[in-house]
């Protein structure tokens, strides 16, 4: 994990669970964040209103009002980054929330320290990305930029670490950013090859850059696979 | 006007007085039909129409011209003249004839009898005594036993014949001649002269006649008519005002009609016989009666008349007849002219009932008439003393009334029926098929085996012809003979219709059962006639089908429990482990190794635990069928090698190498990526609990015809001594001494998945190597 920023953050967390909260609550102050409170959806809003808030974690299934509407609400106002919790872990419940207007969306039982890493990113990317997205000659998605002069990846500003040959797959794979491209094509890219039995190597490759620039290696949000076809850099 | 019009001419009141009045005029058809026969006979007209046919042509006038020529002929032989009569000299000759006959018959009744007896003689001497077939009368025996013609007799017998002859005679020769002076008295419009050529007598009415004037040229010109007699085959009949029908008689020649020849044959007898001649001139017009022909003339002209005005008559009565028929056929049935048809009370009878019902007073009526006409028109006519003629036609008339009304009535019905489209529908025949129940459908019977309908027609036909056979045939063998065909062809159907009806109510039992959830009930098949045979085997077929579903169901449905009672149960055993070491760490006693100690179990459990509920989770979601696939073209190698790459990580740490075959093609599936991904998740899962370290696994992707195949190899760590199959089971049902993680579920989820997609997933055990194979159907080449 990166080094924490200079500020303190402000982070909302918001559920109808107060054991959740309460153990939230230690993690986020850990990493240094203030943290902020709600029970209900309202409370939420209000404290959006009030105080000047850097990430929310919000509850999808609430009484009154539920996640999904608070945020709508907090999105009509602000553009900060929510992610969603929930019990709810079918694609099209995440594809919901994610159209809601939501950053994240983290399915309980979660790891708390990917949920902090996830908060850390997510305010990351709010803060910085401004400074990102106005560099000609890059590509970007979500979090991720490309710098084709310099020939580096930077992940929420920050730099990463890759090999030659990783650093090639992934400028492939964004070039063609949300197109699927099979392993052969990805080897004949970047080896110069025609594939034989080398494509092995891709896989490898492949899980060594997921490692690098995914939270959840396990559930990566950029370098995704699509069963069968082959691999692409998700755009977001 | 004409829309009123229309509407009237529906009206009920119209209608009826429409039927009356055809009823009337088939009457007057009737009638006049009758009554031209009756005129047709009584002057014998043999062609039509009226104004052609010739005076001389009909019998009457030919008769009367008969009864002319005899009573000359009797005024010039047998009276001879009015002193004859008087002086009685007329008298003895006729009586000196009657003797002379008699002399004449005497003779050749002898001579008759004298040649019967030579016959005898002759075949005496052959055939011996034929005495007794001779009428002793009129033959004597003879001492000597010889036999001759009694003549005395004979002379006896006819001699008191002839006697009472001439007396009669005698009683009526002085009326007879009174009679005859009256007839050429009175007649005043008759010139006649009859010439006895021989005797040089004649017999005239013509002042001053002469037995050698030439009457012909005399009379020729003076009347209309003229007859004369005066060759030997020559008898002319010349008509003056009209130059044409000069009417020759030519006796046996040239097709004479037989009346003539009788008139002819008359004359000429007398002409030949006794040679005389005669001239008659007559006017047949003369309106008096004293004239001759003058009833003939009147009843003729009557009869002319009246068979003129008869056939205009027929014909006019006819035409009106045509245009009533044609409204009430228009109109019958309907209120107006765009109104429905409504049938009548009288109309729910089917038209062929109505026809044979109509038919039968009918056929009646005409039977009794022809019999009974004349008898009833007798009686008729003596009661109230019309004419006979007329009063047959008064009970022609009645008797054609009813027959009219009838028939008119049956007609209409049948045109109403026509109308209204119910000929078929209303039919007899439709009415008994009705009382089935059901409909006839052209298409559906159409579709029946051709051999069915076949067997249908030809059992009617033989019945038909079999029927036609008895009716029509004269001899009373073949009628016998084809009724006990009919009855034992009909005792034969009725046989097989039981046969069939007891099939269905066997077919029936079946399906009671069935409906019951009875599926052992055994069909007796014998009973199944041939045309059944195949829709039981279907219901039996139907039954089996329903028994393997309900088996299959019950099957799953037991398994199903049985996995979610193993599943519950393997949920309390990680929470058991939870709660006790949760327990331990309370205590003060634990240390803080054995604190770390107790966490890190607790943790593992507590993944176990989260593990088993999501398996769950889905296990519900498949069985529930809410599970939505979306199938695309996906290159099993590629996919392969994903998984591999994915799992890697797991692999390694179970110090698990995986190696995946180089493939002899590059086979692409028809199957949902995430979905056969957690297939293979499970089954790398499985691999990474099972297999024994430091082994090598591999993975091989293959193809048929018909499915792509990925296959995972592995050692088992563990002996395996159950087959894929009682693995599979076993894994499925949650064997609790394997399952230290909770697995049982992850080989159900796995084997429901690969089959949602129409795939085959398959697991086989050979020594300690154990093989899964998830099959996915090719995707099709476009």
């Amino acid at each position: 994990m990166s080094a924490t920023n200079q500020m303190a953050y402000n982070v909302l967390i918001c559920d109808d669970d107060v054991d959740l909260l309460d153990s939230l609550e230690i993690y986020l102050k850990l990493e240094g964040y203030n943290t902020f409170r709600a029970t209900t959806g309202k409370k939420a809003l209000s404290i959006v209103e009030r105080n000047d808030i850097h990430c929310v974690i919000l509850d999808v299934m609430m009484p009154e009002t539920d996640g999904l509407s608070t945020t709508l609400m907090i999105r009509g106002e602000h553009n900060l980054p929510i992610i969603l919790l929930s019990a709810k872990s079918e694609d099209t419940d995440k594809i919901t929330g994610l159209s809601f207007g939501a950053d994240d969306y983290i399915t309980k039982p979660y790891n708390p320290l990917e949920l902090v890493a996830r908060v850390k990113s997510q305010i990351r990317r709010y803060t910085s990305l401004g400074s990102m997205v106005n560099k000609e000659n890059t590509i970007v998605t979500g979090g991720l930029c490309l710098d084709l002069d310099m020939n580096e990846l930077f992940l929420d500003g920050e730099p990463v670490h890759l090999t030659a040959t990783e650093l090639k797959i992934v400028r492939f794979l964004m070039d063609n950013l949300g197109k699927v491209m099979s392993s052969e094509k990805i080897y004949s890219a970047v080896w110069n090859e025609t594939a034989s039995s080398a494509e092995k190597t891709v896989t490898v490759h492949i899980r060594r850059i997921r490692e690098k620039i995914e939270i959840n290696p396990k559930e990566p949000v950029y370098l995704k696979v699509v069963w069968g076809i082959g691999y692409k850099m998700e755009k977001i | 006007m004409a829309i009123k019009w229309k509407k009237f001419s529906y009206s009920h009141a119209v209608k009826s007085l429409a039927f009356l009045l055809t009823v009337i005029f088939i009457v007057f058809i009737i009638v006049s039909i009758l009554s031209a026969n009756i005129f047709w006979k009584s002057f014998d007209i043999k062609s039509l129409p009226p104004n052609k046919f010739n005076l001389e042509e009909t019998q009457p006038f030919l008769n009367e011209i008969g009864v002319l020529a005899d009573n000359a002929v009797d005024m010039l032989t047998k009276y001879i003249s009015d002193e004859a009569v008087s002086s009685g000299e007329a008298f003895k000759l006729t009586e000196a004839n009657i003797w002379a006959e008699y002399r004449e018959e005497v003779s050749a009744e002898v001579e008759d009898r004298r040649n019967e007896l030579e016959k005898y003689r002759q075949s005496a001497e052959e055939y011996g005594d034929y005495s007794q077939y001779l009428d002793m009368n009129y033959y004597t025996v003879a001492a000597d036993g010889t036999l001759s013609v009694n003549v005395t007799n004979i002379e006896h017998v006819l001699k008191s014949v002839y006697n009472l002859k001439v007396q009669n005679e005698k009683n009526n020769f002085l009326s007879g001649y009174e009679r005859v002076r009256q007839y050429f008295d009175k007649v005043i419009n008759l010139r006649y002269a009859v010439v006895s050529k021989s005797e040089g007598t004649v017999v005239s009415n013509i002042q001053g006649a002469d037995p050698e004037e030439d009457f012909d040229s005399v009379l020729k010109g003076s009347y209309p008519w003229y007859m004369s007699v005066t060759g030997a085959s020559n008898v002319t009949v010349i008509n003056k005002n009209n130059d044409d029908s000069v009417f020759s008689f030519y006796s046996g020649q040239d097709g004479v009609n037989r009346s003539e020849t009788d008139l002819s044959e008359k004359l000429l007898k007398y002409h030949t016989e006794k040679d005389f001649d005669f001239y008659f001139a007559f006017n047949e017009n003369a309106d008096s009666d004293n004239c001759i022909f003058s009833g003939i003339m009147r009843s003729y002209d009557y009869a002319r008349t009246g068979y003129t005005a008869v056939v205009w008559l027929l014909f006019s009565s006819l035409f009106i007849f045509i245009l009533l028929i044609v409204y009430l056929v228009i109109v019958c049935g309907k209120d107006g002219r765009d109104s429905p048809v409504k049938l009548t009370r009288m109309d729910k009878l089917p038209v062929s009932l109505h026809l044979i019902i109509s038919g039968l007073p009918v056929y009646l009526i005409i039977i009794w008439e022809r019999k009974n006409l004349d008898r009833v028109a007798n009686r008729l006519s003596e009661l109230t003393r019309i004419k006979w003629d007329i009063t047959a036609l008064i009970v022609a008339a009645i008797s054609g009334a009813i027959i009219a009304c009838i028939v008119l009535e049956a007609v209409l019905s049948t045109v109403r029926h026509i109308k209204a489209k119910t000929v078929l529908s209303g039919s007899l025949t439709a009415k008994i098929i009705r009382l089935a129940g059901g409909r006839l459908d052209r298409e559906k019977i159409l579709d029946l085996k051709k051999s069915t309908l076949a067997a249908v027609l030809v059992y009617t036909a033989i019945c038909t012809g079999l029927a036609i056979a008895a009716a029509l045939s004269s001899s009373r063998w073949v009628t016998v003979a084809a009724l006990l065909l009919i009855l034992i062809l009909n005792l034969s159907i009725y046989l097989i219709f039981l046969k069939t009806f007891t099939a269905f109510n066997e077919i029936r039992n079946l399906v009671y059962h069935i409906q019951r959830g009875e599926f052992d009930y055994k069909m007796d098949d014998s009973l199944m006639t041939a045309t059944i045979k195949g829709f039981s085997d279907e219901v039996v077929g139907i039954s089996n089908g329903i028994r393997i579903a309900v088996d299959r169901a019950t099957r799953d449905e037991k398994t199903k429990t049985e996995l979610i009672t193993n599943v519950s149960h393997d949920l309390k055993t990680p929470l058991t482990s939870i709660v006790n070491y949760v327990e331990l760490i309370k205590r003060e006693e634990s240390s803080m190794e054995d604190r770390q100690k107790y966490l890190s179990i607790i943790d593992e459990k507590a993944k176990q635990l989260k593990r088993l509920i999501d398996d769950l989770t889905e296990v519900s979601k498949l069985s529930g069928g809410n599970v939505e696939f979306h199938p695309v073209d996906i290159d099993l190698y590629e996919f392969a090698l994903q998984v591999v790459g994915e799992s890697s990580d797991e692999l390694e740490k179970a110090k698990i190498d995986v190696r995946i075959k180089e493939p002899q093609c590059r086979p692409m599936v028809f199957a949902d990526g995430q979905k056969t991904w957690r297939i293979m998740e499970n089954l790398i899962s499985n691999v990474v609990k099972y297999a024994m370290p430091e082994t090598r696994t591999y993975v091989e992707v293959s193809a048929d015809e018909k499915f792509g195949y990925v296959t995972i190899k592995n050692i088992s760590a563990a002996s395996l001594d159950l087959s894929g199959d009682e693995l599979c089971a076993r894994f499925t049902r949650g064997d609790p001494s394997r399952t230290s993680e909770g697995f049982g579920l992850g080989l159900s989820i796995a084997q429901s998945l690969c089959e949602l997609q129409n795939g085959v997933f398959t697991i086989s055990v050979d020594g300690d190597m154990f093989k899964a194979t998830v099959a996915l159907p090719l995707a099709n080449k476009k």
